[in-house]
């Protein structure tokens, strides 16, 4: 995936463990440079590796850890330094489901060989839409479902969160969250 | 298609639409463009609506024909939204429409609060990708400024490193040339002197200068291993009492020039026999010390072992805290240049320094502390003394093994006879080889190729061959391989500066029957050359006890023939035969290791088990050799362990020999 992802990576371990740890990461997996270019395409091993190794260094499951690594893109990375971009996206979190494609399609153009994820949005009510994530990649269901838990805090909303199925597909992963809205809605944050 | 339908095409394309018509009255605007600017009324002016940024108006004139092709940006007078987009011409007189998008720059920049949707970008305007563009660039930006702010850091550290080598080359020529200068002017005075008194005087300058010399080589040496890393750490077992004794030996001369006392100081309940790495405490003390004794002119300087009660270390099984330290009673360091002082080329003054047995020796000694996980501590009081001192965790040997034997080099005769061949290419080693040799009353024969020496040994008979390995064209491996097939040969011995185990193995395996290290040792030498050759004329020969043991005992092969019937004994001759050879070789091999507990303990077995075979000469040899060890007696040891292979093998050619004579028969 792209460096960008990888910064964001580094960027939560070592504001959460320190520099040190990064280090030792990079050194577990013989990586030398320790700076990976935003813009450039590195092959999926070396970011499926360095957040293998990034788990096991803070000793987390695979999952959990990528859970915390959507949830840190979301409310923490993103922002910084795509916020208008977020902000374009959706009002509230049903609007900002519906135009992640838009969103990911839009970034194809400056990122060449981009693979971007797929959503698909239904809705079951006013209040409660089912999401489906199907990606050319394998595992990073749980990096969704990190980032769904992550809505609530950018919009200043109450919601529930369900992964309701995972499935490996032929090249890939299928899954379907189920997000329901609760109480009173206030709005964006 | 009528000019509703085209306005109706484009509002599906576009989310901020209005017509304007001849006048630049403003009518139809969408809902999107509504919602975030409600001013926008039927039969407004455009004019009186927006401010027209682009085109550019000539006369605050606007001529919407004329810009049929322009950019339009229009920011609303009250602020609300700023559009970016185009005019199209409606067919049939109906005006024109303006066809775009909010004006995404001017809106992120003067009002960020309103919140615009993804979907009010067409696909095709690529305002959205662009902004993401330059925020991922500037990203990039960001890590390329990472990257080469780490790059300039590397490259400072190695021009560091690289200015560090050239102050090193530069102290090391300085400290070289003084030392070699005293050589050759003492050797050349030494040819013009008469005067025997005063050319023993000279050779002593240059011997002295000589040591200084090798001493810096070997400081510049043991430096460019630590840089390198590739300083590890041993451990053997040693003597707190011979180590200490070691570093008094080295620094003595010096003490007593300057009239300083040098005491030795081990606390009582300092284990005495300790397992570490020897060679390097060793150094540390030998540097520390003779750094004290640099910096002190009078009084004392004191090296004390002991324990260390109050250092906090987590210690293994068995291990003891032993706490070193060398104090003197010299001019002190001032505080401000406490930190400085193990930085390789620190002087009092802050110039290079200018001896390097100190510059680098504190240093060396830091590196080596670091190894063995001591910090060396510094306390210093101007005009009262310095205390240098350290903390190392070492494991307690309760039992001695016998991996040092004492030597006297008086017990073993100062002469031999017997021919000699040495074989280097490097002539001056060769040269003092020779010199050396001679001055034991040998008969000596230097050859400088592989190929010369097997000519000569084939020509003339030896008793012993000392062969350099490392040789242009053919090496001393080969060479040997080569002499040793031939009829009678000498043993021979490699003279080499590879001694790790496995280069011994190796010579071992090529027929090598011992080895030199170099540059070669004054008793290693004696050692070795006692073992193959005989005492010379005039000379007290080693005086060992002859055997007075007949070389097999018929008696109790006898026995073991009746005992276990004659078809076992052929058997169990065989085996015995293979696995005493076996044995034989472990020893020769532990020998020539000098690996003196291996040694021991297979002198040791092979005495009771040649002994149950009747090879009662060989038992008792063997008895011998173990118990020297034991005794520490190195000239007990050598004296038994010449012609071991030839008694054993005279042994065991008997036993093989031997033929039942039954008594019936
Ligand atoms: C400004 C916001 C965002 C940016 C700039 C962004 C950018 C990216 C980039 C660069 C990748 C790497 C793809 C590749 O290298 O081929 C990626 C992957 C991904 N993005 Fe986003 N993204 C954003 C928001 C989101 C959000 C809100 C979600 C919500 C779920 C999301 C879900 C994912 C997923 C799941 C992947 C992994 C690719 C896969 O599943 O195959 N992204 N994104």
């Amino acid at each position: 995936m792209y460096g960008l992802i990888h910064n964001a990576l580094r960027s939560m371990v070592v504001q959460e463990h320190g520099e040190p740890l990064w280090q030792l990461i990079l050194e577990s997996m013989e990586i030398e440079a320790d700076v990976f270019l935003s813009m450039r395409q590195y092959d999926d091993s070396t970011t499926l590796s360095l957040i293998a190794a990034s788990a096991q260094a803070t000793n987390m499951e695979v999952d959990a850890f990528l859970g915390s690594f959507g949830y840190y893109w979301l409310t923490v990375f993103a922002p910084k330094d795509y916020g208008p971009l977020l902000n374009l996206t959706g009002d509230d979190p049903f609007e900002f489901l519906r135009n992640l494609n838009s969103l990911h399609e839009r970034i194809s153009t400056s990122f060449l060989e981009f693979r971007p994820p797929v959503f698909s949005v239904k809705y079951i009510s006013d209040e409660c839409i089912e999401l489906q994530y199907n990606s050319t990649r394998k595992g990073l269901t749980s990096f969704v479902e990190g980032i769904l838990r992550g809505l609530p805090i950018m919009f200043n909303v109450t919601m529930v969160v369900e992964l309701m199925e995972r499935s490996a597909v032929q090249q890939g992963e299928q899954s379907l969250f189920r997000i329901m809205k609760v109480g009173a809605q206030r709005g964006r944050s | 298609m009528t000019a509703n339908n085209v306005a109706h095409l484009l509002d599906g394309l576009f989310a901020t639409c209005f017509t304007i018509d001849a006048n630049l009255q403003v009518s139809n605007p969408t809902s999107t463009l509504k919602s975030y600017c409600p001013g926008i009324e039927p039969g407004k002016s455009l004019l009186d609506l927006f401010e027209v940024q682009r085109p550019v108006l000539v006369h605050g004139k606007m001529i919407l024909k004329e810009h049929l092709n322009s950019l339009f940006l229009l920011v609303a007078q009250d602020h609300s939204i700023a559009l970016r987009g185009q005019v199209v011409q409606l067919e049939g007189d109906k005006g024109y429409r303006f066809v775009g998008a909010p004006w995404l720059a001017w809106m992120s920049e003067y009002r960020p609060q309103v919140a615009l949707k993804i979907n009010d970008f067409p696909i095709f305007d690529s305002q959205l990708d662009q902004r993401f563009h330059v925020a991922t660039q500037e990203l990039m930006v960001k890590d390329l400024q990472k990257l080469t702010g780490e790059l300039m850091q590397a490259r400072d550290a190695a021009d560091d490193a690289n200015r560090m080598q050239t102050d090193l080359f530069a102290v090391m020529s300085h400290e070289m040339r003084t030392p070699l200068h005293g050589v050759i002017s003492a050797l050349s005075l030494v040819g013009n002197s008469d005067n025997e008194g005063e050319r023993e005087q000279l050779v002593d300058v240059a011997q002295k200068s000589a040591l200084g010399l090798l001493n810096v080589i070997n400081y510049a040496l043991d430096y460019s291993k630590i840089e390198a890393g590739r300083m590890k750490l041993d451990s053997v077992e040693f003597g707190i009492m011979e180590l200490t004794r070691s570093v008094a030996d080295i620094n003595i001369g010096k003490a007593q020039e300057k009239g300083i006392e040098l005491i030795m100081n081990v606390s009582a309940d300092v284990p005495r026999y300790l397992n570490g790495d020897q060679d390097k405490l060793r150094q540390m003390l030998v540097n520390l010390t003779s750094n004290a004794l640099k910096f002190t002119d009078s009084g004392r300087v004191v090296v004390s072992v002991g324990i260390d009660e109050f250092m906090n270390l987590e210690l293994n099984a068995g291990q003891a805290l032993i706490r070193f330290s060398v104090s003197d009673t010299g001019c002190g360091i001032p505080d401000k240049d406490l930190q400085n002082i193990f930085e390789p080329f620190w002087s009092k003054n802050g110039a290079a320094n200018t001896d390097v047995g100190t510059g680098l020796g504190l240093k060396i000694s830091k590196q080596l502390g670091k190894l063995m996980n001591a910090d060396i501590m510094v306390t210093s009081q101007l005009g009262v003394g310095s205390a240098f001192s350290f903390t190392v965790a070492l494991e307690i040997i309760s039992r001695p093994s016998v991996k040092t034997l004492q030597f006297d080099s008086k017990a073993l005769p100062n002469t031999l006879s017997g021919r000699v061949m040495i074989v280097d290419d490097n002539k001056t080693n060769l040269m003092l080889t020779e010199m050396i040799l001679k001055k034991f009353g040998l008969e000596v024969k230097a050859v400088s190729s592989g190929q010369e020496a097997i000519d000569l040994a084939s020509s003339i008979p030896f008793e012993l061959i000392l062969m350099d390995i490392t040789m242009p064209g053919m090496d001393g491996i080969e060479a040997a391989r080569q002499i040793n097939q031939q009829m009678l040969t000498p043993p021979i011995v490699a003279l080499t500066a590879h001694v790790q185990p496995e280069m011994i193995d190796d010579y071992l395996a090529n027929g090598f029957k011992g080895y030199l290290r170099k540059p070669i040792e004054q008793l290693e030498l004696i050692r070795e050359l006692n073992l193959w050759l005989p005492a010379g004329k005039n000379t007290k020969p080693l005086s060992i006890e002859p055997s007075k043991l007949p070389v097999i005992n018929h008696k109790t092969l006898e026995r073991l023939n009746v005992q276990i019937g004659e078809i076992n004994f052929v058997r169990v001759r065989r085996l015995y035969l293979d696995e005493t050879k076996r044995r034989l070789s472990n020893l020769l091999a532990a020998w020539v290791r000098r690996d003196h507990d291996s040694l021991a303990l297979e002198a040791h077995t092979l005495a009771s088990s040649v002994s149950s075979f009747g090879c009662d000469d060989l038992a008792w040899r063997m008895n011998k050799i173990d118990k020297a060890i034991r005794a520490m007696d190195m000239s007990d040891v050598i004296s038994y362990m010449k012609d071991i292979e030839k008694h054993a093998k005279e042994s065991l050619n008997e036993v093989e020999a031997y033929v039942f004579k039954s008594s019936a028969s």
